[in-house]
């Protein structure tokens, strides 16, 4: 009894410790103080309008914005053709290039911004926006990497090889066939790219000049060296984004663990025909 | 008589002309295929007459479905020459080949519904929407399932799918139709249904069809020849009542259907009859084989259904001494196995109707065949019991 409370006291106290960073940031985000105290004197929405009046602010929200779907992009197609080799084709060293591939993932993210860094410094590319992107889709091409290959493994070979029988071309086959059976690995695949860029900092602070920085590098400028009140707001705005994606993905996942149910489900024989927009039924009891 | 027809053929090439009268055609010449060393097909000589149903018949691992592979073009030969239509088409890429195919497990697109499934080759080849779903509905039509265009195939039974997957394969008017296991995931029942339709179709349509399969019976009961596939070579090509009764391996005696395989050795061979004397002792009579002459060790291949209760006064039939082992009812008939006299295994069926005794194990059957219907095979296997 005494150790189930216990237990129970426990995952209390990790949840607060998780959650709390979080529930301090909202509400200083609508505090009325300039000075960051904790708790808020009164509540404002002045923060929030300041973020999206200051181009500073705009300027950083849409880089973040744009090395985000570029590395989401580059990630994507980088990482559909090497799961498509790696599952496909006879790929020599298979287990190492698959382990080489994933290897951002345990990589400490400094040692890799360090690295980075001094490549970039060689080669005037500090700023680079193009630079930038690419360093994230390094960090994103695990993600895609793992998604896509768990995908592509569960799609019969020979579907692409019947395609070609009946004429259609190697890519083709695999736009009409592979690429629409993969799509829920690619959009879920595509959102965590974007959410890996959108929040990383490290490599971000390296590659970045101090005039032009990505949006969490500003925010954590700006908490360093002005004290700034507009940050609880720029942070709160980037956490909504980064909920909304994580609500995006939950729902791709939620639709591809209903069609794959419907699937198995399936009667065979006298096809009985299934609805593909039954309501919800959460709040039923 | 193989190099007289690839003459031929390579006028053909020269003329396409008279491409149409070969349409269907198919040939492989000297096809070796080997994949890192290994030998998945050891030259392959076949030559597939256009409208035929040639069945490759083997095990898993003989080289069929390669084979296969080879004439759709998934597979490029080691060596040697694969020819459609009378035209060479070893280098042409499979997209190029213009053949229906059909896989075991159906290979239909899961995100298309049937009638896109069906239109697939037909959008490929860029025909236009109303004759795309007219080619559609006739060719559901043709496979029984008009009505089912949308749906989608995992709201179709295994047979359902697999009569889509004959209908995607077909609807583009290939010459060819391959057929790869396509069956083996059904049930017995539904197998033997599909068997039938599978060969109305094939002479509705008049297409080629090259089917592989594993299964002795479908071989026996849908194909103009069979080619009897062991170790990457044919070890034996003709239709399905010559390979049957005319086995000329002991590998090909005992893949195809039951056999009782009496060893011995001609003594001699005269007037289309040949006299064998088996280890018991005892002379048989089998037809004879101008390859196998007097004094050569033999097997002599009886099919079951050709053992007759032996009448002891029959002038010049054979009759050998079997001692009954177990007896199996079948409902139809019974079936006996045993050995011979000589050691060897024997099996003999007796059907139930009319008979109010049945052999009983232990008791000794006279057995008899007529000699024209025993085959003699130049192999003899030394492994006792088989």
């Amino acid at each position: 009894m005494t150790m189930r409370r216990c237990v129970q006291a426990l995952v209390v106290a990790i949840l607060l410790f998780l959650v709390t960073p979080v529930l301090v940031v909202i509400p200083m985000a609508f505090s009325s103080s300039a000075f960051l105290e904790f708790p808020p004197p009164g509540w404002t929405t002045e923060w929030f309008a300041e973020f999206f009046r200051d181009p500073d602010w705009i300027d950083a929200l849409t880089l973040s914005l744009r090395v985000a779907g570029g590395a989401m992009v580059l990630s994507l197609t980088v990482g559909t053709a090497a799961a498509y080799a790696l599952v496909r084709r006879g790929v020599r060293f298979r287990g190492a290039t698959q382990g080489f591939l994933t290897l951002p993932i345990v990589m400490p993210t400094i040692v890799y911004a360090v690295g980075a860094y001094l490549v970039a410094l060689k080669l005037g590319l500090v700023g680079s926006e193009l630079l930038l992107m690419c360093a994230h889709a390094v960090l994103a091409l695990p993600f895609v990497l793992l998604n896509v290959t768990a995908s592509l493994q569960t799609i019969d070979q020979r579907l692409e090889l019947v395609a070609q029988s009946m004429g259609a071309r190697p890519w083709t086959a695999f736009r009409s066939v592979t690429l629409p059976l993969i799509a829920p690995a690619l959009i879920a695949s595509a959102l965590i790219a974007v959410v890996i860029s959108l929040d990383e900092t490290v490599v971000a602070l390296f590659l970045t000049e101090d005039t032009r920085p990505t949006l969490p590098v500003k925010v954590y400028n700006s908490i360093r060296y002005d004290l700034n009140a507009v940050v609880p707001a720029a942070a709160a705005v980037v956490l909504a984004g980064t909920v909304a994606i994580a609500a995006a993905l939950g729902l791709v996942r939620w639709v591809i663990a209903r069609a794959t149910g419907m699937r198995a489900g399936a009667p065979a024989g006298d096809g009985v025909e299934i609805g593909a927009g039954e309501p919800e039924t959460g709040g039923a009891r | 008589m193989s190099l007289q027809s690839s003459a031929v053929r390579s006028e053909a090439m020269r003329q396409p002309a008279t491409a149409d009268a070969n349409r269907g055609a198919i040939g492989l010449e000297q096809v070796a295929k080997s994949f890192k060393g290994a030998v998945a097909v050891d030259v392959v000589d076949i030559d597939i007459r256009p409208g035929e149903f040639v069945t490759l018949l083997g095990e898993s691992g003989c080289g069929k479905t390669t084979t296969l592979l080879l004439i759709a073009g998934f597979h490029a030969p080691t060596s040697g020459r694969v020819t459609l239509d009378g035209r060479d088409v070893t280098r042409l890429p499979p997209y190029e080949r213009n053949l229906g195919m059909v896989f075991q497990n159906y290979a239909l697109f899961p995100h298309m519904t049937v009638e896109e499934n069906i239109a697939y080759p037909l959008k490929r080849r860029k025909l236009g929407r109303g004759e795309i779903a007219a080619k559609v509905a006739r060719s559901l039509e043709l496979v029984g399932l008009a009505g089912y265009g949308k749906r989608h195939p995992r709201e179709l039974s295994g047979g359902q799918q697999q009569r889509v997957a004959v209908a995607r394969a077909t609807v583009f008017d290939p010459p060819a139709l391959l057929m790869d296991e396509p069956l083996s995931a059904l049930d017995r029942k539904l197998r033997q249904s599909l068997q039938d339709e599978i060969r109305q179709i094939h002479r509705q349509l008049g297409t080629t069809v090259v089917y592989v399969t594993h299964d002795q019976d479908e071989a026996l009961a849908m194909s103009d020849r069979i080619a009897l596939m062991r170790g990457g070579r044919i070890e034996q090509i003709g239709s399905p009542t010559d390979v049957y009764r005319r086995p000329r391996t002991l590998f090909a005696a005992a893949f195809l259907g039951d056999a009782n395989l009496l060893r011995g050795r001609v003594v001699s061979s005269a007037g289309g009859t040949a006299v064998v004397e088996l280890r018991s002792g005892t002379r048989v009579g089998a037809l004879a084989d101008p390859e196998i002459a007097a004094g050569r060790e033999v097997t002599v291949v009886v099919r079951p259904e050709h053992l007759r209760p032996a009448d002891a006064s029959a002038p010049g039939g054979a009759a050998v001494r079997a001692t009954v082992e177990d007896v199996t009812y079948l409902g139809r008939s019974i079936c006996c196995t045993g050995s011979f006299e000589s050691g060897d295994r024997c099996i003999v069926p007796i059907e139930t109707s009319g008979a109010t005794e049945f052999p009983r194990v232990g008791d000794t059957l006279h057995l008899s065949w007529e000699a024209s219907l025993a085959t003699l095979v130049a192999d003899v296997d030394d492994h006792d019991g088989r």
